[in-house]
This record gives structure tokens, sequence and C-alpha cells, in this order.
């Protein structure tokens, strides 16, 4: 384990039956950072997450917090996605129950609730039976229940859903001050937007594989081969697309291309470069072709990233399946 | 997995208040035993609160013609003489059909000898005719010792109560007063029923505390922060305790009843009979508790209450199958075998106590057998939940279920 990993995953596995729902998995989550833990329904997030809980137990593999195979429950926080609050028990006693069992005395959790209740803007609120809150108010009152003890690791499975825009920034300046207080966070989410501008470091899951990991720079790198570059052109009427495109492809060979034509009528064509490689000939090889109005570099966002990931590897695996039904 | 020590006594304080603020659960602790009470004493209050039947009585002459007649009054009857002209026993029969009395006695001429007499009534069997005859029993005898010669002393000295000295030879050794022996036996079926009573009235509460918070999501929430096997330990503790303030509320109630009426309480019973009745009360409250909780943890809702599991929750009742024969034969080796079965031992064993008819190592065996199923059950109801509890929308079937209580 890296010296600096406070939860580190070591070829993970995990089969329901005929489905191995987590495959060999490996990731580490450092103490202060966010862990962008990201993948398409059914990638096995929510059962890797269950597996860092202890909830269920690996088929293979292990999992270590703080160098240990034995989980201390009473520092680690986890906002499930399958998750409910007792409908009929008071917001305050709630919390402090909740801050019980992760082991706080009954006075501290008292306390740390009625901080929590002031922060949340819920504070008149306080003796009102849950079901009396606001879906998006009960949303914060768990994400306040999962670190109200101040966990070294805390796990957040889809800490956004059903809060409003005003209320994702509150879950993000959270989540923010849980990491400068040095707690780790492992935050699997589907708002990809917030992610990119939370997470240190992102693992994007498919079929229970890791596809890519890393800070968004090394994903990038990793999902789009190296920089997307963007040039706007001006076509010669008569020879259109294909000169430009048959240059491009000789100076670098692959499917590479995309053509989006622009309001003023002129093109702008994007070109995924490999990493290293040098921009010169590539230009030269267009502007022998079309009158280049400007060049400018594109950073994917998350969003993408992830899409097309996901998506080369569903294509991979129809691929391979048609190749072993064809024999 | 690390395990905080006590990590399930939050568990316990959790449901305790879950349970004690709700106000159906303090109108069921209160509500019972107004209700049993009233059950009890209603009837007989609308029946006359115990008042004196009035009957009228008669002589039948051999013409025919009534003339006045005397019984002694007694706490249950009051003779009388018939309203009116009664001439005949046609024209009594007709008084008590027109409801001018209660009912009436008509004696034969040669009652003392012959023992004939006719008793009207309007219906069938009325709860009085028993005293009715107990009447009429010491009336012919008191005439017939009249005619024999003999006087009131001399009737005295043969009705003289014989004194004997009964004493029950128990399976423990030494002997008991019968009276005590008696009282005991009242004592234990009371905590049995008692026990009952609480079971069946918290079985809901733990539906809702472990079946319901499946279905409100809370499981996981709780179980990443302990172990599923403590929270089904807090849970069954909490509900037994839950059970324990049940039953104290209701027997003391009832007794502080009982001694505003002035009944009689049974005094005699030995303060180690009590104990142990109380003990296979608390311990099988906890075993079926356990039960309960491991059969609830195989239930997604109340609903799968229909299928198999809903079985178990009528295993209590079991031993009632065996209360004619154990009455019969308390010391047949079947029912000695049988009453040290966890499931049936809170209940055939205080029977079979108070019987005079349970040695000392049958009642130390039965009752370690217990707590270690008490404690085996709940391992096996943590297991389940643990195994179980992520299994939405879907019951386990029988295999599964087996499968997880042999599972580490």
């Amino acid at each position: 384990m890296p010296p600096d990993s406070l939860l580190e995953l070591e070829r993970v596995c995990k089969r329901f039956g005929d489905l191995q729902a987590v495959d060999a998995l490996s990731f580490g989550v450092r103490a202060g950072e966010v862990f962008g833990f990201l993948g398409p329904n059914g990638a096995g997030k929510t059962t890797t997450l269950r597996m860092v809980m202890g909830i269920t137990r690996p088929d293979e593999g292990r999992i270590l917090f703080d160098g240990s195979a034995d989980l201390d429950r009473g520092r680690v926080g986890y906002l499930p996605e399958e998750r409910g609050l007792y409908p009929d028990a008071p917001v305050l006693d709630t919390l402090i129950y909740l801050g019980e069992l992760r082991g706080m005395r009954a006075g501290a959790a008292r306390q740390a609730a009625r901080a929590w209740l002031e922060r949340l803007e819920l504070t008149d609120r306080a003796g009102h039976k849950v079901n009396t809150l606001s879906r998006g108010n009960q949303q914060k009152l768990q994400l306040a229940g999962a670190v109200l003890h101040r966990p070294a690791l805390a796990v957040l499975d889809e800490p956004f859903s059903g809060l409003d825009p005003l209320n994702q920034e509150l879950a993000m300046r959270i989540m923010r001050e849980l990491c400068a207080q040095g707690t780790a966070v492992l935050l699997s989410a589907h708002q990809l937007d917030l992610v990119e501008r939370l997470a240190d470091r992102f693992l994007l899951l498919s079929r229970g594989r890791a596809l890519f990991g890393g800070t968004l720079e090394e994903v990038r790198r990793a999902a789009t081969g190296g920089a997307d570059l963007v040039v706007r052109v001006e076509l010669t009427a008569r020879a259109g697309r294909d000169p430009v495109e048959r240059a491009v492809t000789t100076v670098i060979p692959g499917d590479r291309l995309e053509w989006e034509t622009l309001g003023d009528g002129r093109q702008a064509l994007e070109i995924a470069v490999p990493p290293g490689r040098d921009l010169a000939p590539l230009l030269a090889a267009v502007a022998a072709h079309a009158v280049v109005h400007g060049v400018d570099t594109q950073r994917l966002p998350l969003h993408e990233l992830y899409v097309r990931a996901v998506e080369s590897d569903r294509g991979a695996r129809r691929t391979l399946a048609s190749e072993v039904a064809g024999g | 997995m690390a395990e905080r020590r006590f990590e399930w006594l939050p568990v316990v304080r959790w449901e305790l208040a879950r349970v004690l603020r709700r106000g159906d659960f303090i109108a069921s602790v209160l509500l019972t035993p107004l209700l049993a009470i009233g059950f009890g004493w209603l009837p007989s209050m609308l029946a006359g609160g115990g008042r004196p039947v009035a009957l009228a009585v008669v002589r039948v002459e051999a013409s025919g013609a009534l003339s006045p007649a005397r019984l002694a009054d007694t706490k249950s009857l009051r003779w009388t003489a018939p309203p009116g002209d009664a001439r005949d026993l046609a024209a009594l029969e007709r008084m008590v059909r027109e409801k001018r009395v209660a009912g009436a006695v008509a004696l034969a001429a040669d009652f003392a000898d012959s023992g004939r007499a006719t008793v009207l009534m309007r219906a069938s069997r009325p709860g009085w005719l028993e005293d009715v005859r107990t009447a009429l029993r010491g009336e012919a005898r008191r005439e017939r010792a009249a005619g024999l010669g003999l006087d009131s002393t001399a009737l005295a000295r043969l009705d003289a109560p014989l004194r004997l000295q009964e004493r029950v030879a128990t399976a423990a050794g030494g002997s008991r007063d019968p009276q005590a022996a008696r009282a005991e036996r009242l004592v234990g079926l009371a905590l049995v029923v008692l026990m009952m009573a609480v079971l069946f009235s918290t079985i809901s509460y733990l539906m809702i505390g472990i079946s319901g918070e499946k279905q409100a999501r809370v499981t996981e929430v709780v179980v990443s922060a302990i172990r599923a096997e403590s929270w089904m330990d807090g849970k069954i503790l909490a509900f037994t305790l839950i059970g324990l303030l049940m039953a104290l509320a209701w027997a003391g109630s009832l007794l502080m009843l009982g001694g505003a009426l002035a009944f009689s309480l049974p005094v005699s019973v030995r303060a180690g009979s009590l104990l142990v009745d109380v003990a296979f009360a608390i311990l099988g409250l906890y075993f079926y508790n356990a039960l309960f909780a491991a059969v609830l943890a195989t239930m997604q809702g109340i609903e799968s209450s229909a299928k198999f599991q809903g079985y178990f929750f009528v295993l209590p009742m079991t031993p009632l199958l065996f209360l004619a024969p154990l009455l019969r034969d308390p010391e047949a080796g079947w029912l000695v075998a049988v009453s040290q079965l966890p499931p049936l031992s809170p209940t055939l064993l205080p029977v079979r106590i108070a019987l005079g008819a349970a040695q000392p190592w049958e009642i130390a065996l039965a009752l370690a057998l217990l707590a270690l199923g008490g404690w085996w059950m709940r391992g096996v109801a943590g297991r389940i939940f643990r195994l179980g509890m992520l299994m939405y929308g879907k019951d386990p079937t029988l295999p599964e279920i087996l499968r997880w209580m042999r599972a580490r």
C-alpha cells in the first residue's frame, strides 16, 4: 500500500451467481482528498462501496483501512445509495442516534448534531419528525448523519441526489471542508460537472473493472490519447472536406476527426491528437487544402471523457461478443 | 471487522425511546388491564352485581293446593312467598312465565321422604339452579334429621368437618401444603398467560422495528456503523425489556386492583418458586423475541407473513397441545423430555413445577437450554439479517435461509 493511502483496495473481486460484479479492482484513496468513483449504472460502484464499508465481503482480494484489514467503523462515515431515515423520529434525535452508533458519547453527539442543524439551517425543525422535512432537507440530514462524527474516511454514494443547485453547492462546501480537515472522501455521483469541480482524482469503473484513473489531466490523456485540436477552416467549395481528411489521416492515422459547421459557414475540424505529437505537420496538412482561420486546443470535460470511455468499452465488449459468437 | 464494546447499547436506548413514546403503546399498556377487568366483571355487574336472586317457594299439598313454605336464605338466594294468589302449580308457572318472579320452587308434600320438588324457570339451566339444588339438599337433610328425632346439636355433630391433613410429596423431595401448591400453580399459570399476552402484544412493534426498517431503507446506514449482529442484539434486548415493562405494568395494575377489591392474594407462594417462574418468563420472552426477530429478518414486509414465516408466529401456542396430557400425568417420560425444549419449556415447566412434578435438575437444565437457545437464536437472527438485508424486492427461499443460518 502506498504510504499516503488511507484506503486501499487490492485486486478485489465480487461475484453474484454468474455476474462478476467487481473484477480485480485496485485503487487507493488518500487522506484529505476527494476521490471521484465513477461509472455507469450496474458498473459495480455500490457493490464496491458496500465492501469498503464491511457490509458485504470480497470474494477475493483485500481492502485495507489505515493499513489494517479490520475496518474501524467509528472512523468511517457512509451515505449509502439505498438510504432512508426513521420517518417518525425527531430530527435532532435522529442525528444524535447516528452519532452514537458511530461511537460518539451522547453529549458530544448532541452538541455536534445541534451544530450541524444550525449549519443546515434546520435548527427550527430539530423537534419535528423527519417525515415533515422536504426531500432535499432529508437528504442534507443524511449527509450530516454520515459525517457528524468527523470520520477519517467518508464514503458518499450519490450525495447530490435530490438537492437543488444551492444545496448542491452547500454539499460541495461541506465536502471541501471535510477534506481540509484531513478526511478522505470517496465520492460516487452521476453529476459529473460537480464531481469534476470537486474531485482531486477519479476512477472510472465499467463492468466491474477500472477503465482509467488518476487526476483529470491524467484521465484526459488516457481517454483522448492527448489533446483535442480544433482548427477553424474555410473550405474551397469544390474540394469540400475530403482532401483535408485525407491529408490529416496521412499525418495521424486512425479515426480521429470530427466536423462541425459553424454559424458563419466556416467549418470546425476537431482532431484528437496523440500525446507528444508535433502539431506543425498536422497544421501544414490542413492548410494545404483549406484556409485556416484559427487554432485552439480543447479540454474535454469529465462528462465527455466518461461518455467516450464507457461507449468505447461497450463497443469493445460487443465486438468481443460477436467474435465469440462467430467462432 | 472490529466490534466496539456495547455497540448495541444505543440501539437498545433508541428502540426503547421509539416504542415507549408511541401513543398506541401507551394506550395498549394502560387500556389492556382495564379491558381485561372489564371483560371479566362487566357481565356479572350487568347481571346484578352479585345481588341474591329472589325465588318463590311453596309447598304443594296432597290436594294440589299451595301452602307457604320457608327455606333459609343464602348469599345467592332469597326465598319469598309467591306474589298475589297463586292457588295451584299452573298459576305459579304462569307467574314465572309472566316474569312476576325470577323462578319458583314447589316442594312436594312428602318432600322429606321422597325428595320431590318442582323447579320452575324461564330458561333451561339458569345460573342459580345449582344453588337451588344445594339449598334443597340441605332442607331435605334437615327435615329427614327431624323425622329421625335428631335435634340441631346432633345434626351439627354429624356434620362436623373432617380434619384431613393433606401433604403433597414433591418430586423435588419434601412436602408442601396443598393450598400453597394451588397458589403456586395459580401464580405459575398467571405468569405464563402474562408472558403470552406480552409476546403477542410486542410482535407488532418488533415487526415495525425489523421489517419496517428494511422498507424504510434505514438498514444500510445502521449496519455500516455497527455489526448487523449487534443491531439485532440491541433490538431483541430492547423488545424483551419493552415486554417486561408491559408485563410489570399489567401485573402491577391487576395486583393493585385486586388489593382494592380486597381479593386474598396467594401469599403462601415460595420466593424460590416465584423466582423460577419469573426466570422462565423472562428467558422465554427473550427466546421468542429472538426467534421472531430471525423470522422477521427473512421478510421484506408485513405482507410476507402470509408465507411460511407466518407459522412461526403461532409457535408459542403449541404448548397448549400438551397441557391436557400434562395435567393427567405430569411425570410421563415423554413430557419430561419435551418440556426441556426451549420453545416449550417457558410454558410447560412452570406448570410442571406448580404440579410438584419437576425435579431440580430438570428445572436447571431447562433454564440452561432456554438461555442457550435464546443466545443461539439471536446469533441466527443476526446472520440472517446480515446476509439477507440487501435482498430488496424478493423474499428469500427456505434453502437460502437455511444456508444463511449456517453461514459464518
